[in-house]
């Protein structure tokens, strides 16, 4: 079967915690055993007590054999039940935890180039969504397979010993109703499945327009018409939902019919073959009870066709040939910090355009070089190179006059800081914000950082200060807080050589200068400390001594920013009237 | 990033609990529907049970009772289709719940405007719309629908079984305090999911998603290996927690598994015994087989519905939360929205700010009472710092910010209302709505005609690039279609306001994010545009403020 193989491959994931898996199977299948027996015992029992009752026989019949049996069963149908599920969801918190790790660890040393080249695109939009189905994996579909085969045993064991002749009709009804009918449910489900996916995200889209667009539309008085358009798609949204949740009504009628209907068999079948009253009611009873385990397996395949996919897609992220590797046998990078960049010629995988070519251009140690350019000129798939997120196809990136391919990554990254336009903030604390970059940070050091990043104030001001949660969940920061905090960071993993990419965009003008100014101050202290900024903002560019301008990937003007000016060139396209506004 | 819910004044008018209960109103008759079929399979069951119980007893007389055996399968038919159209209405239920109040939501927005959206966390207004409304789901479609078959459905049950026999009657009857215990227990579960618990979880849930989509920041960091470490951390801690809180939701069910089965076990054995003659007491009633079977039959199912509850039981937290988020929406100031738009401009207008002023919803001042003129068919720069009101300056003129205090005169006539179908808004980032370019341009209207569509996207400079497009103006752009650049969005916005012929544009930055080259060519059509026109640009670029007529200084004066 096409996709087993992936199913295989997160099965085997899930090993370390077969034990707590098949311990929850195992009481799963003894919580429907238990049922079984209290329903076929009790019936029997009433029943022949009833036979026995009519021939007088009531003192010889072993009653209270049945009557402990049918207490038993009770009592352990309750505790095996709330054991069943006490175990399984522990497993499968267990399992998805180093599924998710895995992930994690999959996807970390492609990102963020490597995964974009995936064939099912944005995948780490999807992939919680992906690892939180692939729980049915082991929660929905392993326990109630080992169950259902268990009560499909014993089933068998019980008719085959009392009543053969009703073994056929009810095991046959049985097998129809947790193997046909989830094969079916399985087949049928992934087109309206499909049409669900693709009429939720036009919802979306037309969502996306009502409120991004907002100001636009009210202007025109438009937004009557994208509402109605939205309306239009979340009924088509609903539509597709009521032709999946056909598909199940109709399966759950089947199974709500299976269990009496194979009791009336197994009832039937046992007694036109001239069984004894009492164990034809054994046997309507057991195919009875013995439905319960056939619902689950309709549902786990009527979700098969998503797991599957998730699987899939998982899977993809181990496939991946990584776009950047260590070198066999890295060594320590030269302490000395200049940076050489020397006929880079690069161009992003799958595309066709040349990002950069034959670039090339130095920044010594205490250096400070702008990067301008229109976009798309350029200026962030160098520094995408220089962070070794990519490897250029040809020229060489040097530091201290080595070449960046024989140290190891994590050496190379270590002299870099890194600003870029999305600042980046992780949800957790501001304290723990900053001490990705230095994870040994003590408070000084910290509030010394923000400080120069001119964000002290406005954490001093939080609830918690350095203790405020931020992100997801927790305190709001504007933009140019964000921004300010991602600085701070930078300047605490105190690497040699600084990156910045557009890093004042939304700080209004005085925040900006008192932001360079400090940066100024911060470079200053150390003379070998130098920085490479991406920008579009003449305020920046005054505070660079060189500058490059970028068109097309290739460097089309450079030297120091006075001289550029007025040339009639790129650069006075870029900054009209650079200079003479000053 | 997203951020924190916005806060709620205590002051609103909207709180989750009644929202929910007047959307109810909009699935109501299928919530009866569904209700009423619930209650029905009680009684198709009982017909089931008594058809299977006839049958039985016949054969222990030695008679094989076909008509019996077919009131059965006719009574277990019967009970499934009901059960389909019980589930059916549910859904529909759910769906016009859900349909109404998308609608409603949107409605609501429309009325808020742009300043909503502004002071929303991004990602949230989006998350309210689609994903809140759909967490209605199982509340409205299954927990309503299942609360009168939970009062219900057992009556039938109950009632059957007194026809049989008193004893089991009062056997289901003793165990009925388990709906109590039940309900306290899950009471206490939710007490103990208390509001801090639920958000520790969200977060330790949250992370790994977090740091997936920061993983290029954790590898310029290489931070990998110690966020690895956080994260096992992260979800062993969750396991622990949520195992804690669902032993207490288990424990529940585990309760009414229970009785269910203690019910069953009781029916049986004085069943049994009462046949055999060996009950240690006298009950004053003769059961016979047929009887025996039929009150065994029925025990299970007197538990059925609670089953059913336990399983939804979370349907309503589901709810609420999704309720919770879409407060705010629905929490709308009073005269949010309601004004009359201003008469429609027919020529290009002079603009006169009196210390026009104005303070947001939450508080916010937005900007200081400023006093200037923007003369009929000139370009106008409001020049100054971020954050001194340059856009606050021109929503007031559509209505997007509130007027508090001073005064605004179109033409030397005081502003009547919003100037909605008179000024064209070009923003910063324009949207490229999900449609075609001519759709873009204008709007989803089907009114406007081809040839005004070609001359305004011809003067606007769109054709320049649509000429390139496989499709031309009918090339399918926005979020699921061809990606247009920020300065091509500029010019479908300006084409936009040529076609309808605004006679007052309003432009926010429209610059900020373009280089040098595309802000000269935006500037080109727009300076050839504005013949006719009144234009007010908010900008801090020089390159357009060169281009203007007239510069405000804002916050410089005052």
């Amino acid at each position: 079967m096409k996709g087993w193989a992936d199913l295989q491959f997160f099965l085997d994931l899930g090993r370390p915690d077969r034990w707590r898996l098949r311990l929850g199977a195992a009481i799963a299948a003894l919580t429907l055993l238990a049922g079984i027996g209290l329903l076929s015992l009790s019936g029997w029992f009433i029943t022949a007590a009833a036979a026995a009752g009519l021939a007088g026989a009531g003192g010889a019949f072993n009653y209270m054999f049945a009557s402990g049996g049918v207490r038993g069963f009770a009592l352990s149908r309750t505790v095996a039940r709330y054991a069943e599920r006490m175990v399984t969801h522990d497993a499968t918190f267990r399992t998805l935890a180093r599924l998710r790790l895995w992930v994690f660890e999959m996807a970390a040393p492609h990102a963020p180039g490597g995964l974009s080249g995936l064939r099912s695109g944005d995948v780490l939009a999807r992939v919680t969504q992906d690892v939180d189905s692939l729980d049915n994996l082991y929660l929905r579909v392993l326990t109630p397979i080992t169950a259902a085969i268990a009560s499909a045993v014993l089933a068998a064991v019980l008719l085959a010993w009392f009543a053969p002749a009703a073994l056929p009709g009810v095991l046959g009804s049985f097998l129809l109703a947790s193997v046909v009918l989830p094969l079916m449910a399985a087949r049928t489900g992934s087109a309206p499945g499909q049409a669900l996916t693709q009429c939720a995200a036009d919802a979306r889209a037309e969502a996306g327009d009502l409120i991004s667009g907002l100001a636009e539309l009210k202007a025109y008085g438009a937004d009557a018409r994208v509402i109605e358009r939205l309306d239009k798609a979340s009924t088509g949204w609903i539509t597709a939902q009521r032709a999946l949740a056909d598909r199940s009504l109709f399966n759950g009628a089947i199974l709500a019919f299976a269990g009496p209907a194979s009791f009336v068999i197994g009832v039937a079948s046992a007694a036109l073959s001239g069984a004894p009253a009492p164990l034809a009611a054994l046997a309507g009873f057991v195919g009875f009870s013995l439905f319960e385990a056939a619902a689950p397996l309709v549902q786990a395949a009527e979700l098969s066709g998503k797991t599957l996919a998730s699987a899939r897609r998982l899977r993809e992220l181990d496939t991946l040939e990584p776009l950047v590797s260590n070198p066999t046998s890295p060594v320590p990078v030269p302490s000395a910090s200049g940076l050489e960049v020397e006929a880079l010629t690069f161009t992003y995988p799958g595309a066709e355009a040349q990002a950069l070519c034959e670039l090339s251009l130095s920044l010594s140690e205490g250096g400070r070089l702008a990067v301008v350019g229109a976009s798309g000129s350029g200026k962030s798939s160098l520094i995408k190179l220089l962070m070794r997120y990519y490897s250029p196809q040809s020229g060489e990136i040097r530091i201290g006059g080595s070449n960046v391919d024989r140290h190891s990554i994590d050496d190379v990254r270590a002299r870099f800081a890194l600003v870029d336009q999305r600042a980046e903030l992780l949800s957790t604390t501001v304290r723990a914000n900053l001490r990705l970059a230095n994870a040994d940070a003590d408070e000084t050091a910290l509030w010394e950082a923000l400080e120069l990043a001119r964000a002290a104030q406005f954490v001093r001001d939080m609830p918690e200060g350095l203790k405020t949660w931020i992100g997801e969940d927790g305190a709001l920061v504007s933009g140019g807080q964000g921004r300010r905090l991602a600085l701070a960071r930078a300047i605490l993993k105190d690497a040699p050589i600084l990156l910045l990419d557009e890093p004042t965009e939304g700080l209004d003008e005085t925040t900006e200068a008192e932001f360079l100014d400090a940066l100024d101050a911060w470079l200053d202290a150390d003379p070998k400390r130098s920085v490479m900024m991406v920008t579009h903002r003449a305020s920046l560019l005054n505070r660079a001594k060189d500058v490059v301008v970028l068109d097309a990937g290739r460097i089309v003007e450079q030297g120091p920013v006075e001289t550029l000016s007025g040339r009639g060139g790129v650069f006075d396209r870029l900054f009209p009237g650079f200079g003479t506004e000053q | 990033m997203t951020s924190l819910v916005p806060s709620r004044s205590t002051s609103s008018t909207a709180d989750p609990a009644r929202l929910l209960k007047a959307w109810g109103r909009f699935g109501a008759r299928f919530e009866r529907r569904a209700a009423a079929l619930g209650v029905a399979q009680h009684i198709a069951f009982v017909i089931f049970a008594w058809g299977a119980a006839s049958a039985i007893s016949a054969l222990v007389d030695g008679r094989f009772d076909g008509v019996a055996f077919l009131v059965a399968v006719l009574g277990a038919a019967v009970r499934a289709a009901l059960q389909a159209g019980e589930t059916r209405s549910g859904f529909e239920a759910s769906a016009h719940v859900r349909g109404e109040v998308r609608r409603q939501a949107a409605h609501a927005l429309a009325r808020q405007g742009p300043a909503f959206v502004e002071r929303t966390p991004s990602g949230e207004t989006s998350t309210a719309l689609m994903d809140a409304i759909e967490k209605l789901d199982g509340y409205f479609g299954r927990y309503r629908p299942l609360m009168p078959v939970v009062g219900l459905g057992p009556l039938v049950i109950l009632a059957a079984a007194f026809t049989q026999s008193w004893v089991v009657g009062v056997i289901f009857l003793a165990t009925a305090p388990t709906l109590i215990i039940f309900m306290a227990l899950v009471g206490a579960g939710a007490a103990a999911a208390s509001k801090d618990q639920l958000s520790t979880l969200k977060r330790l849930a949250g992370r790994f998603n977090d740091r997936l989509q920061a993983l290029e920041t954790l590898n310029a960091f290489n931070a990998v290996t110690r966020e690895r470490e956080g994260l096992a951390a992260a979800s062993e801690d969750f396991r622990a927690r949520t195992m804690k809180v669902l032993a207490m939701a288990f424990l529940s069910s585990a309760i009414l598994e229970f009785f269910a089965a203690v019910a069953v076990a009781g029916t049986a054995i004085y069943v049994g015994f009462s046949l055999l003659g060996e009950l240690p007491f006298d009950a004053g009633e003769m059961i016979d087989l047929k009887a025996g079977l039929f009150v065994l039959l029925l025990a299970p199912e007197f538990y059925n519905p609670l089953r059913r509850l336990s399983a939804a039981y979370h349907d309503r937290t589901d709810a609420e939360a999704g309720a919770e988020v879409l407060v705010s929406l629905f929490d709308e100031k009073p005269g949010t929205g309601s004004a009359t738009p201003h008469p429609t401009l027919t020529c290009p207008p002079t603009l006169r700010f009196k210390d026009a002023g104005s303070i947001y919803a939450d508080g916010r001042r937005g900007l200081e009472p400023a006093s200037f003129t923007a003369e009929a068919g000139q370009i106008t720069a409001l020049w100054g710092s971020s954050g001194v009101g340059k856009s606050t300056a021109m929503k007031l003129l559509l209505g997007y910010a509130p007027l508090s205090e001073g005064a605004i005169e179109v033409d030397d006539e005081p502003l009547a209302g919003p100037l909605i179908g008179s000024a064209a808004w070009i923003s910063q980032k324009p949207r490229v709505f999900h449609g075609t370019i001519r759709e873009n341009i204008t709007l989803f209207d089907p009114s406007i005609g081809d040839t005004a569509v070609m001359t305004a996207a011809e003067q606007a400079g769109v054709m320049d690039f649509a000429r390139g497009l496989p499709k031309g103006l009918d090339t399918a752009v926005g979020e699921r279609g061809h990606g247009l650049s920020g300065g091509q969005a500029q010019r479908v916005s300006l084409a936009r306001a040529l076609a309808v012929d605004m006679k007052l544009l309003l432009l926010d930055e429209p610059t900020a994010h373009l280089d040098g080259e595309a802000e000269a060519r935006f500037l080109d059509a727009l300076c050839d545009a504005a013949k006719g026109r009144t234009v007010l640009i908010a900008t801090h670029s020089s390159s357009v403020r060169a281009r203007c007529d007239a510069v405000i200084e804002l916050g410089a004066a005052s």
